[in-house]
């Protein structure tokens, strides 16, 4: 049994997407920022889509219009399922992501609460 | 026509329903009914003690609460409070009512009744199952009196959907109710004209709707398969608290430092992309997961040069953490904040 202890997503942000981060950090109003340690986080809206070519490829993570990302492989499946039963809506199921700016490289860290089975209707 | 009788409740048998149903127009049925335990055969002290329990709850919330006026044979209900504004089910719920049947049933609640009466609140004490009778009878009264007067004047479809309408004005009552009775009433093309004439800052959820709406009058999507699929919205950790929980963070900790470590012994001139995997590789042995910013705090202490921050600013850092939730906290509803369009979700994401 895995030993949970935070229960939190990564996702593996693309390059050259870290100025568009810039704008984004700005842009979301909920935000914490500790300008002592020049670091900070800001809470926001971040969707989910599935490549419609294959279907073991990553599921894309994006903020507003912006692609950011891939999930991190290890929450596929949980978000896989989620994903179809949204199909059926034509839906894209969305969380609030931390999107967390620090000091050094990388400069940005993006994460999202781990899916559970609560998550998935039917289950 | 008035029918009346008791019917017994298949999943409770200690139950029975004292149901009313008065003929109307167009087809309806105006209904009363009235739910309670009804022990005259003798049952044992603690079903008398239910029996007491729901002949309270019922005297306290219940008299001339089921009114109903809708088509027959009953469906799952649109439930409509005509005191307090529309009291609505989730959109979802809604929709499944409206169901692939037509014969849908659409009940409005009225609570004006329920507390019109000085004393009525106070609930009914029973000493046994003998004086069940008495205030079912007075409950009977009740019904017929006020419930079954409210259900006739509700009970055609341009009533029913005059009374929904009425509610609309409110700053909480949804559009959907209407456009949910409208579609079950087979009145589409009205539904559309609502949706198409709605408020010009619908929430999320009103847009939700009215996409899931269109999209069930145009014929792309049936109700059966909107209701498979609940809306997704992944749930916060909860936070743990248990003693035990705390032994095991301990012990999570420790292994999660000795991961740490072990990872330190064979970093050598590895870039910190191997490190990363090193390390989830090292927490995973160990059945552990950590946070992304976590992992990334200790590879950077796994860096060429690594100064551990100065602890003497603790209490700085402390007032300055406290300070930043504060001011985020106070400044902005969070719930309320509608975010820039740069960062702003497409419609299509629940």
């Amino acid at each position: 049994m895995e030993r949970a202890s935070n229960g939190r997503v990564g996702v593996e942000l693309d390059a050259h997407v870290e100025s568009w981060l810039d704008d984004a950090f700005g842009a979301a109003a909920r935000r914490v920022e500790l300008d002592q340690f020049d670091f900070g986080y800001v809470e926001l809206d971040l969707w989910f889509a599935a490549p419609t070519d294959t279907t073991d490829a990553p599921i894309i993570a994006s903020i507003g219009e912006q692609r950011v990302g891939l999930v991190d492989p290890d929450a596929t499946h949980a978000l896989k399922a989620i994903l179809a039963t949204a199909a059926l809506r034509a839906e894209l199921p969305w969380t609030v992501g931390h999107l967390n700016r620090r000091k050094t490289e990388p400069r940005y860290v993006l994460d999202f609460p781990q899916p559970t089975d609560r998550d998935t209707p039917g289950t | 026509m008035l029918a009346r009788g008791w019917v017994a409740d298949e999943e409770e048998p200690f139950r029975r329903r004292l149901a009313f149903s008065r003929a109307a127009s167009d087809g309806f049925v105006a209904t009363a009914q009235f739910s309670l335990y009804e022990t005259s055969s003798g049952p044992v002290v603690d079903s008398v003690r239910d029996c007491a329990k729901g002949l309270r709850r019922g005297a306290a919330t219940g008299l001339a609460r089921f009114a109903t006026a809708g088509r027959w044979p009953k469906r799952p209900s649109l439930r409509v409070d005509a005191t307090s504004g529309v009291e609505c089910l989730p959109a979802t719920t809604v929709l499944r009512a409206i169901a692939a049947d037509p014969s849908v049933h659409v009940s409005l609640r009225d609570r004006t009744a329920q507390f019109a009466q000085p004393g009525r609140r106070s609930g009914v004490t029973l000493d046994d199952a003998k004086s069940v009778r008495a205030p079912l009878a007075a409950l009977v009264a009740e019904i017929d009196e006020q419930a079954l007067t409210f259900a006739e004047q509700h009970a055609t479809v341009d009533a029913f959907l005059a009374a929904l309408r009425s509610r609309v004005s409110g700053p909480t009552q949804p559009l959907a109710d209407v456009v949910s009775a409208l579609i079950a009433f087979d009145r589409g093309a009205e539904a559309r004209d609502l949706l198409a004439t709605s408020d010009e800052n619908p929430s999320p959820e009103q847009r939700r709707f009215a996409r899931q709406a269109t999209r069930l009058l145009n014929g792309d999507v049936s109700l059966d398969q909107l209701d498979q699929a609940l809306p997704h919205k992944p749930a916060r950790p909860r936070l743990q608290l248990g003693l035990g929980e705390l032994s095991n963070a301990r012990g999570r900790a420790r292994d999660a430092s000795d991961a740490v470590d072990s990872v330190r012994r064979s970093a050598g001139a590895s870039s910190r992309d191997e490190l990363r995997a090193l390390l989830k590789a090292q927490l995973a042995e160990r059945k552990l997961t950590e946070t992304p910013m976590w992992i990334e705090s200790r590879l950077d202490e796994l860096e060429p040069g690594y100064e551990k921050p100065p602890t003497a600013g603790t209490v700085r850092t402390i007032r300055a953490l406290l300070g930043a939730v504060r001011d985020a906290v106070s400044s902005r509803d969070w719930e309320a904040v509608d975010p820039p369009r740069l960062i702003r979700p497409p419609d299509a994401c629940y």
